[in-house]
C-alpha cells in the first residue's frame, strides 16, 4: 500500500531536521485515531520495527541551506508505503481523520493534510529489480557488547552485508517459513549512489542516496520495496521506488 | 393354511434403511395396532397377510387420495352441487370457462388415458364410459360478458346436459369399487413405481388385468406358500434375513436404483455367479419401500431414524403428515418444510438413549441421495427458523432454470457446505443482471448469519462470539459507503463496478486486492475506513468472506434502489 498525504505549511520555512517533526505529526495523528495501535507501534519502551516506510517531497521551489529548507510552494508530500495492510488502513484512517486540521510543527510553522492520494503497487514478477531511493537508506552497524551504533554508506566494503545481517534479524519469524537462506543469497549492488549527511535529533548520520539493484526471490523484493530498505525507516529513510 | 395363521409371526429387525423403509411401509399397511414392539424389532402375525392386496393398496389411496388424478375427477361434484343449488344464479363467464376447462383438461384426458380406460374395462363398464366421453363437450364460450348474458339460458341448458354426463360418470369413478380401481392405477403410476418397477402389475408384459389379483399372485401368495413350505431341504440363504431358500430365482432387480438384473449384468457380483436372492416374505416387505418413504410429486423422503422401531415410525407418519397435510402447493420445496418439522418434533420427543445422527433418504431425479443430520444441524435449523422461513420464496436464475435459494441453503446446511459459494453467486446476478434475482440483501444477509454459525459449528470463526456484530456492522458500513457515494452524485453509477471488484477479490480469496480497492473507494469519498473492515484481516478461516460479503451486501443496498440504479451505466472508479 502506498499513499501519498499533500500537506501545506504555513510558512515557507522547515528545519533541516524535518523529518522527527514529521514523525511527531505522524504519531499524534494515530495517537487521536487509534490509542491501541499507537501502543503498538509507539508505546512506552517499545522499540518494535516499523513495517512502514516513508519520505518527504518538497514540491519547489526548494532552497536547502545549512540549518533550513525554504519551501517557497509551501506544499510537501509524504510518500508512504507498508506492506501490511492493516498498518495501511490504520495509517491512513489516522492522517485521514486529521485532514485540513492544523498541526503546530513548531513555534512559528504549521502543517496540515489537504489531500490523500493513492499510488497502485508494481508487481515484481522477476529475480532482479532496480530501485530508486526516494529517502536516504540508512546502514546502521549495531555493535551488541558496546551497544553503540556506526552509520556505513554504500562505499563501505561490508556495507551490503550489514544490511543483510540486519534483514536477518528484522525478519525472523515474518514469514511462514524460514527465510535465512532467501536472505542471505540476495545481492545488493550499489549502482549510481551518492552520500549524505542527514541531520536527525542532534546527530548527524551518514546515508546513502541513488539507485541500487537488488537480485534474489522475488517475494523478497516485493517485500522490501513495500517497506523500504535499511534502518530508520519509520523515520522518513529508506523508501524505494522501482524503476 | 389355517396353521400358519393362527400362531405364526413374521419377526422383522431394523437394518440398512432400504430394509427399514421397507419395514415401516409394511407396518404402516397392516396397521400399527397389530405390530407388536420390541425397541428395534416388531413382530407381525401371519394373518395379516389375509387380504394383503386391499389392505395395500388402500394405504396408499388413502394417504395420498388428494393428490391423484382420480381425485380430480371426482372433486367437481361439489361444483355441480354447487351451480345446481343456486340454480345457475352466479354463474358467470369465468365460471363457464372453469367448467370448461374441468371438461377438457381432466375429464377429457383421463377419460381416455390408458391406465383409466382399462380400469373401467376391469369394472366392466369402459363401453359406457367411452359413450359418455364422446358426448362430453366443451361448451361455446362467447367473447365477453355482455354476450354471455345474452346468451345465458341457453348456456344453462347445454351445462346442464353436460353435467348430466359428468354426474354419471362422477358416479362410476366415485364408487366404491371405482376408488378401488382407478385409484389403485393412479398410485401405481405416481406413487410406486417411485419405488420399484418392472415387476408384477408394474410388468409391462403381465398377464393379470386386475393389479390386485396380480400384486396377490406375485409377491403375497408366494410368501404365504414360502411361510407354509418345508425348508429343510433348501440349501440357499436369503440375502436379507438370512432364511433358508430353495434358488436363487428371487433377485432384487425390481428395486429402483438398487437391484440389478443378475441374468444381463452378472459382473456385480463375485465370480460372475450370482448369490443374491430373496426370500418372498422379504420380496414381500421390499415391495412396501414405497410406503415407508413419503413423496411428493418426484421426490421422497424416508428418515432413517434406526434406533428403535417405533420411534422410526413415529418421525416418518410426521413427514407424511406434513407432506400431504397442508398447503396445495405441489413441489419439492414441500419435502424440506416436510423435513424440517419432522426434525423439530422428533426432536422435542428425543429420548436419553437415542443417538443424536439421523440419517435422511431422498428420492430425487430418480436416484436416492443421503445426508446425515446431526444434532449440531437440527439445532441450526431451530435457530435460523424465521430466517429460512423468510426464504422460501426467494429463488434466482440461471440460463433457463430457476433455482430455489430455500432448497440450496438447506441442501448446504444438510452437507455441511459452506454457503460462501452460494452468496457470491446470488451478489454476482444482483450486480450483473439484477432482473434474474428474486431476493433482496436482507436474504444474503439472513444467510450469512446462517452460515456464520454453521461454520462455528464446524469449529470455525471461534473468536467472533456468538452474535452477528460482524455481520450488522459490516452491512452498515457498506450500506454507509453507498449513501456517500450517492451524496457526492446522486446519479452514480460507480457501485455495480466496486462490487463487482470486491466480489472478485473475495472469491479468489485475495485480501489484498479487496482492501485496495476498499481503501480506493473510502479514498475517493474522503472518508476513514471504518473498523469493521480491518476485523477482516484477522487470520481466521471465513471471517474475510463473512465481512466482506456483508459488506458489499450492505453496499448493493436495497431493493428499491437497485432497481433504480440499474440503467446507469457501468463506470470506472477511481481514474
Amino acid at each position: 500500500m502506498r499513499f501519498h498525504f499533500t500537506c501545506e505549511l504555513e510558512n515557507n520555512r522547515l528545519n533541516i531536521d524535518y523529518r522527527r517533526k514529521i514523525v511527531s505529526y505522524l504519531k499524534s495523528c494515530i495517537e487521536k485515531s487509534n490509542k491501541d495501535f499507537f501502543e503498538e507501534l509507539y508505546g512506552k519502551g517499545k522499540n518494535s520495527n516499523k513495517e512502514f516506510t516513508m519520505s518527504v517531497y518538497f514540491v519547489p521551489e526548494t532552497i536547502i541551506d545549512r540549518d533550513n529548507i525554504w519551501v517557497n510552494s509551501k506544499k510537501i508530500i509524504i510518500n508512504l508505503s507498508t506492506p501490511d495492510v492493516y498498518t495501511g488502513i490504520q495509517l491512513y484512517n489516522a492522517l485521514s481523520s486529521q485532514k485540513f486540521k492544523w498541526y503546530k510543527l513548531s513555534k512559528d510553522n504549521s502543517l496540515r493534510v489537504v489531500k490523500i492520494t493513492n499510488e497502485k503497487e508494481k508487481i515484481i514478477t522477476q529475480g532482479k529489480a532496480v530501485f530508486n531511493t526516494l529517502s536516504p537508506i540508512v546502514i546502521r552497524d549495531h555493535d551488541k557488547e558496546t551497544g553503540k551504533d556506526w552509520f556505513c554508506t554504500f562505499e563501505d566494503e561490508n556495507a551490503g552485508e550489514i544490511l543483510k545481517r540486519n534483514l536477518q534479524t528484522e525478519l525472523e519469524g515474518k514469514f511462514s517459513r524460514d527465510i535465512s537462506h532467501d536472505i542471505k543469497m540476495l545481492k545488493i549492488d550499489f549502482i549510481k549512489m551518492k552520500k549524505v549527511i542527514v541531520k536527525s535529533y542532534e546527530l548527524k548520520i551518514q546515508a546513502s542516496l541513488g539507485v541500487l539493484s537488488m537480485e534474489g526471490e522475488q517475494y523478497l523484493l516485493q517485500y522490501l520495496y513495500q517497506r523500504g530498505l535499511g534502518s530508520k525507516r519509520g523515520l522518513c529513510f529508506g523508501m524505494l521506488e522501482l524503476i | 393354511m389355517e396353521d400358519i395363521y393362527d400362531n405364526e409371526v413374521i419377526r422383522l429387525t431394523l437394518g440398512d434403511w432400504m430394509w427399514n423403509a421397507s419395514i415401516t411401509g409394511f407396518i404402516n399397511i397392516v396397521g400399527k395396532e397389530n405390530v407388536k414392539f420390541y425397541g428395534c424389532t416388531a413382530e407381525i402375525p401371519v394373518h395379516c397377510l389375509e387380504n394383503f392386496e386391499e389392505k395395500y393398496f388402500k394405504y396408499f389411496i388413502d394417504t395420498y387420495e388428494k393428490t391423484l388424478p382420480w381425485y380430480r375427477i371426482i372433486s367437481f361434484k361439489e361444483t355441480i352441487e354447487h351451480y345446481r343449488e343456486n340454480d345457475f344464479k352466479n354463474l358467470n363467464l369465468q365460471g363457464l370457462k372453469g367448467i370448461n376447462a374441468y371438461i377438457g383438461d381432466i375429464a377429457k384426458r383421463y377419460l381416455t388415458s390408458k391406465s383409466i380406460t382399462s380400469a373401467f374395462e376391469l369394472m366392466g363398464t369402459a363401453q359406457r364410459i367411452e359413450e359418455l366421453e364422446k358426448r362430453l363437450q366443451k361448451i361455446k364460450e362467447p367473447k365477453d360478458e355482455n354476450a354471455f348474458e345474452k346468451e345465458k339460458p341457453n348456456i344453462i341448458e347445454s351445462i346442464k346436459k353436460q353435467f348430466d354426463i359428468l354426474e354419471e360418470i362422477i358416479g362410476y369413478c366415485g364408487s366404491n369399487e371405482g376408488r378401488r380401481i382407478i385409484g389403485a392405477k393412479n398410485v401405481i403410476y405416481t406413487i410406486i413405481r417411485n419405488g420399484w418397477n418392472g415387476v408384477s402389475f408394474l410388468n409391462k408384459q403381465t398377464k393379470i388385468k386386475d393389479v390386485y389379483e396380480d400384486y396377490r399372485t406375485y409377491f403375497v401368495n408366494c410368501a404365504i406358500d414360502y411361510l407354509k413350505s418345508d425348508k429343510n431341504k433348501f440349501k440357499y440363504q436369503c440375502f436379507t434375513c438370512g432364511s433358508p431358500i430353495k434358488d436363487f430365482n428371487n433377485d432384487m432387480g425390481f428395486i429402483n436404483q438398487s437391484g440389478f438384473d443378475v441374468a444381463r449384468k452378472p459382473s456385480h457380483v463375485w465370480n460372475f455367479v450370482n448369490d443374491i436372492a430373496l426370500c418372498p416374505v422379504c420380496k414381500l416387505i421390499y415391495s412396501c419401500l414405497p410406503a415407508g418413504f413419503s413423496y411428493v410429486g418426484d421426490t421422497g423422503l424416508y428418515i432413517n431414524a434406526n434406533m428403535n422401531m417405533e420411534n422410526n415410525l413415529k418421525v416418518n407418519s410426521n413427514v407424511r403428515a406434513n407432506v400431504t397435510g397442508i398447503g396445495k402447493e405441489q413441489n419439492s420445496r414441500k419435502i424440506y418444510w416436510a423435513l424440517l418439522e419432522a426434525m423439530k418434533k422428533q426432536h422435542l420427543s428425543r429420548q436419553k438413549y437415542e443417538l443424536a445422527d439421523v440419517q435422511v433418504v431422498r428420492w430425487e431425479n430418480e436416484s436416492y441421495k443421503f445426508n446425515l443430520l446431526p444434532e449440531a444441524t437440527i439445532e441450526l435449523i431451530k435457530e435460523f427458523e424465521k430466517e429460512i422461513g423468510k426464504l422460501i420464496n426467494t429463488r434466482y436464475k440461471e440460463g433457463k432454470d430457476s433455482y430455489s435459494i430455500y432448497e440450496q441453503v438447506l441442501e448446504n446446511i444438510f452437507n455441511n457446505r459452506n454457503q460462501f459459494l452460494l452468496i457470491f453467486k446470488l451478489l454476482h446476478y444482483k450486480t450483473a443482471s439484477p432482473k434474474d434475482g428474486f431476493y433482496h440483501m436482507g436474504n444474503i444477509i439472513d444467510i450469512l448469519k446462517i452460515n456464520f454459525r454453521l461454520i462455528q459449528n464446524l469449529g470455525g470463526m471461534e473468536k467472533m462470539g456468538k452474535g452477528f456484530y460482524y455481520i450488522n456492522s459490516a452491512k452498515e458500513a457498506g450500506e454507509k459507503l453507498r449513501n456517500a457515494y450517492l451524496e457526492k452524485d446522486p446519479k452514480t453509477g460507480k457501485i455495480p463496478g466496486i462490487s463487482y471488484r470486491l466480489l472478485n477479490a473475495l472469491k479468489t480469496g485475495n485480501c489484498n486486492m479487496f482492501m485496495d480497492v476498499v481503501i480506493n473507494c473510502y479514498l475517493y469519498v474522503g472518508k476513514e475506513v471504518p473498523n469493521i473492515i480491518t476485523e477482516a484481516l484477522r487470520e481466521e478461516d471465513g471471517v474475510f468472506e463473512t465481512i466482506g460479503y456483508a459488506f458489499v451486501s450492505g453496499l448493493n443496498g436495497t431493493r428499491q434502489d437497485i432497481d433504480n440504479k440499474t440503467d446507469n451505466k457501468e463506470e470506472n472508479e477511481n481514474d
